[in-house]
């Protein structure tokens, strides 16, 4: 039995280094919304019934519409997977909720359906029916689970003075009203300047939604601090002062300048690739009325300063704040660089790898999805789709880092390109990648490189992938060749 | 939080429609769109959107220009009232952006009464109005030049319970910036055609009574530096072409050139543009053969209809400058072509549709190559028919010859007019068909090229029946073959900045159409 002691440890050991690198993997293909919440959505279809609350018909007819539209916007974000049900970012959520609830049983009797939406956007938002979603974005910026909380708190919040319900049955009464009618009627009877009324009597009725759900929000804020206070959860109001910043990631600046992150993988750089060379207009100093912003009296929410004005005598003196572990803020970075990168983002996707890079993340799959980007875009630009991948925005929204690494992705030349995706394809990190971020390595070579650029060929290779990888989270790109 | 405003702002927006239907519709009747390309030394800078949204007055109308940059990217908005407007053209210099309407009161109206329609003509006003934009969106200046418009035939007639004023301009109008100046601007109504200057402030620094030779039409305007190069058609002779030059800066400059090579052949054109290497203007076509010259057919052709083709090069200001390049296969002295054009090396005859300049002062011809055969079967029947006398009449009704498409010839003219095949890009296939019947519709490619300066390269847009073939002149080779349908996705190209090319892919499924800046 003793010589073979070695050879058990050693067959053991290689078990549990799968088992190890299989929980290294983000998420499972089960884990998105049309898989996970499949009977979910079903029961969740039969069980939304409009109530019937107004005598008028016309009035419950279009309450009823109203209310049909908020499931099929849940169910098709169910079944276009909106929502992701990974183990540990959305137990680390649920457990926030799950210490508000039981704080606040008498306001909150029944813990409500928690969504993880996979959008980067810095956000949270009630649906109303005891239904909450927070968007990986939020739990990627926030820096402390007291943060979070705040947020979660502020929506839970909403569900339980009814703002979600309440709003459709405004909608609906407004919809009906004879004013409405009154007014939209006052258009036809004038000869001239209609688009102008019509859009005057929207913009009244915006205005005035506007400023109640302003009311709605700073309601919500009160409450939230509530319930934050009687969870023992400390409340911070400088958070509302950082959440004025979320938008701005791609404004941010680069540590070194772009040529360096390039360079540390061998890949040869030119300074001109990030130079923009166009004669167009997005070259020259315009400076029209910026007419893209939301006009102040149309904002639902209130200004962040205000709402810090407003909360920040309640911040709880001397609280210490438990950092979000590290091990979920990572995770969601993660699964928000790949959602981007399946959805082919490709310069918000790569920006955000080199933040992580700037902060000293030394973790090899920010290389393995560089090198998706790169061999992306040089599938992208053989199927004549690299300007929507890359996704060009004005230099006015960005920073000057992001704005020459959107450049360098648009002037990079192809035969460039071509070289990017080959010497990554020998880079050293490959060795500590998993099965499937190998069997993804293949995929992408197969569809940016393989001579043989047909749908057949590109069906094959993911084929090829799903089949040995049912189960990776890879399987949704894989998927989009295979339908 | 922002997307469940912006889940029921579209449910809001969807709820309105479907309850107020009408009133959106009769509001969104009269919104019109116009999306045109901004041009700036022949490349292209960015797009505007011209909309008119709403009637403002019994005579003016609200609209908006959308201005966006050569990615598609919105960058400003500019709203004002006017008069009826038809957007013409839009060019760019120095930070400035000049817009050619024509402006009417009367025109494209609707009115509600005969007697209004009445009124309105007799009080009828109509003009060429140029705007000058900053890019910070002030309106710099807009200018008024009167045109006199007749009414069509159509015109007061009864269009769904109204009288239309119904005419344009006798002439279309053309617009081009002027290099370090300004803009020039050309047009043409009843009475007389012109050329106007302006400068950048929208200051107009001279205008010129076009003389042609007689009975013409506006066909072309170009600049280079500050002088300005006007092409109009002689429709005396089909053939007759003529150059008229100014300069921005100089009133007194004129230049006329006549199109005739020096045995008084007539010349077609197919191609004014200007060389990019130097910026001087050139054109390009075919020299008629007089003797041989019949109906424009693809038999006629094949018999010699053109003795060769030409590169005018208008070098300088003097006529002097002028170099013309004729290249003659009727005299026998092209050893790729016989004394009719037959290619000798493929046995096909090419109809060139236009022609470019590489950065090395060659122009390169491009058409659509074919082949001729006689239809053999034809012939043995009508010689077994003649006894009957009625079939034969009708078999020869369909000809005794027929073509067939062949691939794309690229044929490199020098500067001293050596000719050679440069290289051929093969397209689509398809069968034979009568040339009688036919005529030149067999040929169904369309074609275009893009310059890029960067690169110091041309790529050839072959637009095919299937498929859309991009060839490289300096790679030499068709690289990238883009089919028009590809499952459910239908896609076209069209121009777009330098080195690009704007892909539309329409998903029929989807219902949607995106679109996409492609380098080359």
């Amino acid at each position: 039995m003793f010589p073979f002691k070695p050879l058990i440890t050693a067959f053991l050991a290689i078990i549990s280094l799968q088992a190890i690198s299989q929980n290294k993997s983000l998420y499972s293909l089960q884990d998105l919304s049309h898989f996970y919440y499949k009977k979910q959505k079903d029961s969740l279809s039969k069980a939304w019934v409009c109530p019937s609350l107004y005598n008028e018909k016309k009035t419950q007819k279009k309450y009823k519409e109203i209310w049909d539209d908020r499931t099929s916007f849940l169910t098709s974000a169910i079944d276009g997977d909106d929502f992701i049900h990974d183990g540990e970012v959305y137990n680390y959520v649920d457990g926030i909720i799950t210490e508000l609830v039981k704080a606040n049983k008498q306001l909150i009797p029944e813990k409500p359906l928690l969504l993880i939406d996979r959008s980067s956007s810095a956000n949270a938002y009630a649906l109303g029916q005891n239904v909450i979603v927070v968007n990986l974005g939020i739990v990627a910026f926030s820096q402390t689970k007291e943060e979070l909380s705040l947020v979660i708190a502020h929506e839970l919040s909403h569900n339980i003075m009814s703002h979600p319900d309440n709003a459709m049955k405004q909608r609906a009464e407004w919809l009906t009203s004879d004013e409405y009618e009154k007014n939209l009627n006052s258009v036809l009877d004038s000869k001239y300047e209609r688009l102008s009324r019509l859009k005057k009597v929207l913009e009244t009725y915006s205005f005035s939604r506007s400023k109640h759900q302003r009311y709605h929000e700073s309601d919500a804020d009160s409450m939230a601090i509530i319930l934050l206070k009687k969870s023992n959860i400390p409340f911070n109001a400088d958070y509302f002062l950082r959440l004025d910043s979320s938008d701005i990631i791609y404004q941010q600046h680069l540590k070194t300048p772009i040529k360096n992150y390039f360079t540390a993988y061998n890949l040869p750089f030119e300074d001109n690739w990030t130079k923009k060379r166009s004669k167009g207009l997005s070259t020259k100093a315009y400076s029209f009325k910026d007419t893209s912003g939301v006009e102040d009296s149309l904002k639902t929410h209130p200004d962040c300063v205000e709402r810090y004005n407003k909360t920040r005598n309640l911040t709880t003196s001397g609280a210490k704040y438990t950092s979000i572990p590290a091990s979920i803020h990572d995770k969601a970075q993660k699964m928000l660089i790949w959602n981007m990168y399946s959805n082919m983002s490709l310069t918000p996707c790569l920006f955000r790898i080199l933040l992580e890079k700037d902060k000293g993340n030394t973790d090899e799959w920010y290389d393995f999805m560089l090198y998706n980007i790169v061999t992306g875009l040089y599938f992208a630009d053989r199927e004549m789709h690299r300007f929507n991948a890359i996704g060009v925005v004005q230099k006015e929204l960005t920073s000057k880092d992001y704005y020459e690494l959107q450049t360098l992705l648009e002037q990079i030349p192809r035969e460039q390109l071509e070289q990017y995706c080959k010497t990554l394809q020998g880079a050293g990190f490959w060795s500590h990648m998993q099965s499937s971020e190998k069997a993804m390595k293949t995929l992408m070579s197969t569809l940016a490189l393989d001579p043989d650029n047909s749908d057949k060929n590109k069906t094959r290779a993911a084929k090829e992938f799903t089949s040995g990888n049912e189960n990776s989270m890879y399987c949704e790109f894989a998927q989009m060749f295979t339908k | 939080m922002k997307k469940a405003l912006s889940a029921i702002l579209l449910l809001l927006t969807v709820c309105v429609a479907h309850a107020q239907k009408k009133v959106f519709q009769e509001v969104g009747e009269d919104i019109q769109s116009q999306v045109k390309a901004i041009y700036q030394d022949n490349s292209l800078v960015g797009y505007v959107v011209f909309t008119q949204l709403e009637k403002a007055s019994a005579d003016s109308f609200n609209y908006k220009i959308t201005i966006m940059d050569e990615n598609l990217n919105d960058i400003g908005v500019v709203k004002f009232k006017e008069n009826k407007l038809f957007l013409y053209g839009v060019s760019f210099e120095q930070d400035v952006l000049c817009l050619a309407y024509f402006k009417s009161n009367f025109y494209y109206y609707e009115f509600p009464t005969k007697k209004e329609y009445k009124a309105a003509q007799d009080n009828e006003k109509s003009s060429i109005m140029t705007q000058f934009l900053s890019l910070d969106g002030k309106i710099i200046k807009s200018n008024d030049i009167s045109v006199k418009v007749t009414p069509s035939p159509y015109s007061g007639k009864i269009a769904s319970k109204t009288f239309v004023g119904s005419g344009s301009l006798k002439q279309t109008v053309f617009l081009h910036n002027v290099q370090g100046k300004g803009f020039a601007l050309l047009y043409g109504d009843e009475s007389t055609n012109r050329v106007v200057a302006y400068n950048t402030a929208g200051t107009q620094l001279f205008e010129k009574i076009v003389e042609g030779e007689s009975n013409f039409s506006l066909q072309n305007l170009l600049t280079n530096g500050q002088y300005i190069y006007v092409l109009l058609k002689n429709h005396k002779n089909d053939a007759n072409y003529e150059v008229l030059g100014y300069h921005a800066a100089d009133p007194s400059y004129t230049f006329k050139y006549l199109f005739k090579d020096k045995k008084g052949n007539f010349l077609t054109l197919h191609t004014f543009a200007n060389d990019p290497s130097t910026g001087n203007v050139f054109a390009s076509g075919f020299i008629v053969d007089p003797e041989k010259s019949g109906s424009d057919d693809p038999n006629d052709f094949a018999k010699g209809s053109m003795a060769g083709i030409y590169t005018i090069n208008f070098n300088g200001p003097k006529k002097s400058d002028v170099s013309e390049v004729y290249s003659y296969w009727n005299d026998g002295s092209q050893s790729l072509f016989n004394k009719r054009g037959r290619n000798l090396e493929s046995n096909t005859y090419t109809k060139y549709r236009g022609a470019f300049k590489d950065f090395q002062g060659n122009t390169y011809f491009y058409g659509t190559s074919y082949i001729k055969r006689a239809k053999i079967g034809s012939i043995i029947s009508t010689v077994l028919t003649i006894p009957l006398l009625v079939p034969p009449i009708y078999i020869s009704a369909f000809g005794y010859s027929k073509v067939k498409i062949h691939p794309t010839i690229l044929v490199k003219q020098t500067p001293k007019g050596a000719l050679s095949v440069e290289n051929t890009v093969d397209g689509d296939h398809g069968g034979f068909y009568s040339s009688k019947l036919t005529g030149w519709t067999f040929d169904t490619r369309s074609y275009y090229y893009a310059t890029d300066p960067e690169k110091k390269n041309t790529h050839l847009i072959v637009n095919d029946k299937k498929n859309i073939f991009i060839y490289s002149l300096n790679g030499k080779k068709v690289i990238r073959t883009i089919p028009h349908k590809d499952g459910g996705t239908l896609t076209y190209v069209f121009p777009a900045k330098e080195g690009h090319i704007m892909v539309s892919e329409y998903n029929k499924k989807a219902k949607s159409t995106t679109v996409s800046i492609e380098s080359l």
